[in-house]
């Protein structure tokens, strides 16, 4: 079954699928895989459909948003953007402000940057490697681009002039239809309304104002034959069960609510949920070994069905890939990676007793390379990583040699740590560490390696 | 390795227009001898992009990409204090966006503690609410009800311009929503003393059961710490058990081998996975106020918590 089917399944809520979907938001963090900042993949169609590729290849989703920015449509309607390198844009002007006004205009298909994700929505869908992951279509909800347009008065605004705010988010409904219709049109398979500033206000104001706007929206997505995920940010725990009644196929929520009691009420609903792995403490700032823990012990504590593992929301530029690779890992082989945490928890003890040999790098004849991954077998990084070295291997043939360290085995694990690795897959070249989770182009790759071989004649 | 210098963090809240801005100034003005960096955060309202700039000899640091307590947005927020525990201050106001939720900040504080140049010690966050617009907002924001529950120091501003009858009803329900809270009143944010008397519960140790310098009418509130690695079901059961008879519950425990941040109110209580390293567990309950609370909870931890767990009650006593 391809990722595509898989996250169709869970969005028909099948019950009893042999594996849970994963969705990683690589919106920003996409180009950190090719070297582009922020600014660059949100705005260059080329660099963004190359990171994208990237994504596809290293992290393995089954799941694939095109462009996790929800500004697009505000810089369309007049807002203007601060930008940043390793950031979405945020909106720095609101037009509304201080004209109680409802503007009319509705977003083009050639407006603003809507062009650069439509084309890159078109290439993906037919580069062979990425057709069989869901595309999400990301748009902005009516409620935070409502918000975008009039500021922080939107909520004052709440109480004094119900019937603008009502009319204004009536607009703003439009405009996410609209921009629903695109993706569609272009042939994403998700439609990801992501309204952040859910979380901010009461379940009886939701209610009264967003209920039947999200209801429309979501009943629009149905009827075209598509799937639709409400994304929300920040703590929305009480608004959850208001989110199930405006019917989605799917709630994604972020590290703020806890997903267990967040899953028994979409499970009442019969609405799938994605999440929620915390972005900062562990996605940047914890080892692969953390994320790996973590995703282990969020599966064990939810059912199965009716799931999705994702990041809590959009993932900050610099998470090292690593991290990610270990989510993945994670979810495709739940109980070979916790036997493998295993192994590392008991490192310390067992590694007096068991004797490892690291080579004497200096007196080797030819390069040694060492690829360390999770499991090639299993792990797409890892994969691509042992594939790029057989590629040298049949390029260079006799004059190096190359060796597969999977984690799978204890002794590897040992291996590794003595080494001082801490993050799979990587390779190694006559023991110095060269590329880690990034997986080497063949003439960078193939350089090096003749580096080394001129070095040891 | 050398001594990390120590910086004082206070969290100032309030929706847009409440006056933190104001409060700010007051502050500064009102603490001469110290040296003040400001970190401002507004939804939406940004003017330099992330750069720190000197404006009258403050330090003044702007985040952009709106509310700093969106887990997107946690990353720019916890870099950013990264880089402040660089600078020469005493203390450091973050004056958070209008729509944020304060209940991260003890988390965020915690995650950065190795890679901070400064000990930074959170005192606690001060709310300012509008006495011209609160009982409206307060309805519709959820935010403004967290920044009142999470409040450690609540300035009811603006009260010159509205009734007393409506100063007293406001006052009332802040108690209601927020017993533990200093609560001021205050014209253009003016209060005296505010960093001093800031009451916020800091994790000393347990077994100092000394008297902070809060007002008495601040009920008691139950410490527990251990050095235990504590089954995470257990623990769960155990907060599920508390919860109806506490106002509020937050700490950071060790569960099955991992750190986790608890905080929550009523029935929003968070239990997630954070990556520090800790000396022991702790956890501070704040028990409803009805006299039943403490004892039904010191019950429910002294048959849950394994012998040898420290539970402790502190009380406030006026000094």
């Amino acid at each position: 079954m391809t990722g595509k089917q898989l996250i169709y399944k869970v969005m028909q809520h099948e019950k009893a699928l042999n594996r849970i979907p994963w969705v990683p938001f690589a919106g920003v963090h996409a180009g950190k895989l090719t070297g582009y900042n922020a600014i660059k993949v949100l705005t260059d169609q080329d660099k963004l459909f190359e990171s994208l590729v990237k994504v596809n290849e290293i992290y393995k989703p089954d799941g694939l948003p095109i462009m996790f920015d929800l500004q697009i449509e505000a810089e369309i309607l007049g807002c203007e953007l601060m930008w940043d390198e390793k950031a979405p844009p945020s909106v720095k002007t609101h037009p509304l402000e201080l004209k109680d006004q409802i503007p009319d205009y509705i977003p083009k298909e050639q407006d603003g940057r809507i062009p650069i994700a439509l084309n890159v929505i078109d290439r993906l869908r037919k580069e062979g490697r990425v057709k069989d992951t869901a595309l999400y279509g990301l748009v902005c909800g009516p409620f935070t681009l409502a918000s975008h347009l009039r500021g922080n008065n939107i909520f004052m605004d709440m109480i004094d002039k119900p019937e603008y705010v009502k009319e204004l988010l009536d607009y703003a409904s439009k405009v996410t239809v609209q921009m629903s219709k695109y993706y569609i049109q272009a042939g994403i398979d998700v439609v990801a309304v992501v309204d952040p500033l859910v979380s901010q206000i009461s379940p009886i104001h939701f209610n009264e104002f967003l209920t039947d706007v999200f209801k429309q929206i979501f009943s629009y997505i149905r009827q075209q034959g598509v799937f639709s995920s409400f994304f929300v940010c920040g703590n929305a725990t009480r608004n959850i069960e208001e989110m199930c009644k405006t019917s989605p196929d799917c709630i994604s929520i972020d590290e703020n609510i806890d997903m267990v009691e967040a899953k028994e009420i979409t499970d009442k609903y019969d609405i799938a949920i994605g999440g929620n792995i915390p972005l900062t403490s562990i996605m940047l700032y914890g080892s692969q070994q953390d994320n790996m823990r973590y995703t282990v012990e969020l599966l064990d504590s939810l059912s199965y069905d009716n799931l999705i593992i994702s990041p809590g929301c959009d993932m900050p530029y610099d998470i090292p890939p690593e991290n990610v690779i270990g989510v993945q890992q994670a979810i495709e082989d739940t109980e070979g990676i916790k036997a493998m945490l295993e192994n590392y928890k008991y490192q310390d003890e067992a590694m007096e007793e068991m004797e490892i040999d690291i080579p004497e790098y200096e007196r080797l004849e030819k390069p040694l390379i060492e690829i360390f991954t999770i499991d090639s077998a299993t792990c797409a990084a890892c994969t691509y990583m042992v594939d790029a070295v057989k590629v040298a291997k049949e390029h260079f043939g006799d004059s190096i040699d190359y060796m597969e360290y999977k984690a799978t085995n204890r002794e590897n694990i040992f291996r590794a740590k003595k080494m001082g690795i801490k993050n799979l897959p990587c390779i190694l070249i006559n023991g110095e560490l060269k590329y880690s989770s990034i997986i080497p182009d063949r003439k960078e790759l193939f350089e090096e390696i003749e580096r080394y071989i001129n070095n040891a004649k | 390795m050398q001594n990390k210098k120590s910086i004082d963090i206070y969290l100032i809240t309030g929706f847009l227009g409440s006056g933190k801005t104001t409060l700010i100034k007051n502050l500064i003005k009102d603490n001469p001898g110290f040296k003040v960096g400001v970190v401002v955060n507004e939804f939406g309202q940004v003017g330099i992009d992330g750069s720190l700039i000197k404006e009258d000899g403050i330090d003044l640091f702007e985040i952009n990409n709106g509310s700093i307590f969106c887990s997107c947005l946690q990353t720019t927020f916890s870099k950013a204090l990264v880089e402040l525990s660089r600078l020469s201050v005493d203390l450091l106001l973050i004056e958070s966006s209008g729509v944020s939720d304060p209940s991260n900040m003890e988390a965020i504080l915690e995650s950065i503690k190795s890679s901070a140049y400064a000990e930074l010690k959170y005192k606690g966050s001060i709310c300012l609410v509008d006495a011209t617009n609160i009982m409206k907002l307060i309805q519709v924001s959820q935010a403004v009800e967290r920044q009142v529950l999470y409040g450690d120091y609540i300035i009811i501003n603006k009260t010159d311009l509205v009734s007393e009858t409506i100063v007293n009803d406001i006052e009332k329900l802040i108690r209601e929503i927020n017993p533990y809270a200093v609560t001021k009143k205050a014209e253009y944010a003016n209060v005296q003393d505010i960093l001093s008397d800031i009451t916020f519960i800091e994790n000393k140790n347990a077994s100092s059961k000394e008297s902070c310098n809060t007002p008495s009418s601040r009920p008691p509130v139950i410490y527990i710490k251990s050095k235990d690695d504590f089954d995470k079901k257990r623990f769960k059961e155990f907060v599920n058990a508390i919860q109806d008879k506490a106002f509020r519950i937050k700490g950071f425990f060790l569960l099955d081998g991992f750190w986790h941040h608890i905080d929550g109110v009523n029935q929003e209580l968070i239990i997630k996975p954070v990556n520090i390293s800790r000396d022991f567990s702790e956890l501070i309950i704040f028990p409803n106020t009805d006299e039943r609370a403490i004892q039904d909870i010191q019950k429910i931890c002294s048959t849950h918590m394994p012998d040898g767990t420290g539970i402790f009650i502190k009380t406030f006593v006026k000094s």
